[in-house]
């Protein structure tokens, strides 16, 4: 969480000075607000000038049978065996589990266009300009469905196993479905 | 390319009385989130829900999975609901903390997930539905219980603001 006041104790203790603290400590790099359907949302040339970054996400896809899965996939490459491992409630029950693609790893569930639902998450990409680790991947999200299962709130965690600084972030859904007009996909640039 | 700061603090309020209702209201509409933490006590155990522009029809619902104070795991979901229920809160404190994304938007419904922190009651990871597509421009927080939340409690109100298309 960003701050934004700081205050600190005089010498004896009995005075208080309040400093503004625009710290810039979050930064927006680029959005997405889709006036279109689409398969896939790709930002490029990501700076690699943050520490960590943040996909903030609002979307809902044409999914006919319930909620959906968007695949993450890092720097266009579909050769890697990506990973994800989730906890879920769907109000029946929590569980976990995990699996891996070459498409990407999953980010959470998102609503579809016949019930007018939409999902939510927030996405940390830690330490993304590094060379020397593998990326990992927090996401925290979920849809509700009004009482359906299809509904549920997520914690992931997603894993690329190169250690190649990101400079592209891809997200797409199913090949079979669509992104829905008004899905919003916004990055942003967090100082270290 | 010039950057800007985002995650701006849009309204703050910390209780001088204790109370059950609170709400944050003439939200501007020109971030593209908002991020709502509250730091809460109170002298019992109250759940707390919250409600948008003040709509009290049954437009609500809510899953949620929460772990007990080391007594297991439980999921539920709420239906139809005036409000929208999670979270706990007691006498030693609960840290909520609630993500709207696409607030403003007046197209489509809204949707907040939340993580609730507490360490005599419930941790709580929850997704809400709000049917209703106006934009948020006030919200409001209610105990669920007879309690209020006591004096200190803060309720601290960011807005995200995104970058160009």
């Amino acid at each position: 969480m960003s701050i934004s006041k700081l205050t600190t104790n005089g010498v004896n203790g009995s005075k208080y000075n309040t400093v503004s603290a625009d710290n810039y400590y979050m930064e927006p790099i680029a959005t997405t607000l889709l006036t279109s359907t689409t398969g896939t949302i790709t930002f490029s040339n990501i700076p690699q000038t943050y520490k960590h970054l943040q996909l903030r996400v609002f979307a809902q896809t044409n999914y006919s049978v319930g909620s959906d899965f968007l695949y993450f996939n890092i720097n266009n490459d579909s050769a890697t065996t990506y990973r994800h491992h989730q906890m879920f409630s769907n109000g029946s029950g929590i569980t976990h589990s995990t699996a891996t693609d070459t498409a990407g790893f999953y980010i959470n569930r998102f609503g579809n266009t016949s019930t007018g639902y939409w999902g939510n998450c927030v996405v940390d990409i830690f330490d993304y300009t590094n060379a020397n680790k593998t990326k990992t991947v927090r996401s925290f999200g979920g849809v509700d469905w009004n009482g359906s299962v299809e509904g549920a709130i997520y914690y992931m965690s997603g894993l690329y196993p190169q250690t190649s600084p990101i400079t592209t972030i891809k997200i797409s859904s199913d090949s079979s479905r669509v992104l829905s007009i008004n899905s919003r996909f916004s990055l942003y640039g967090l100082k270290g | 390319m010039a950057r800007s700061a985002t995650y701006s603090l849009i309204a703050s309020n910390t209780l001088g009385t204790a109370v059950s209702t609170v709400t944050l209201s003439s939200i501007p509409a020109t971030f593209t989130d908002l991020i709502l933490v509250c730091q809460l006590t109170s002298s019992g155990t109250t759940y707390s829900s919250i409600r948008f522009n003040g709509d009290t029809a049954s437009n609500y619902s809510l899953t949620d999975g929460y772990a007990g104070n080391g007594s297991g795991i439980t999921s539920s979901r709420q239906t139809n609901q005036s409000q929208s229920g999670a979270g706990a809160s007691a006498g030693i404190g609960s840290v909520m903390h609630y993500q709207i994304n696409d607030y403003s938007n007046a197209t489509n419904y809204k949707t907040v997930i939340m993580r609730n922190a507490n360490v005599t009651n419930n941790n709580v990871m929850s997704v809400g539905l709000w049917r209703n597509t106006a934009a948020i421009n006030s919200i409001t927080l209610i105990t669920s219980t007879a309690d209020n939340w006591s004096i200190g409690s803060t309720f601290k109100l960011y807005g995200i603001q995104a970058g160009n298309a």
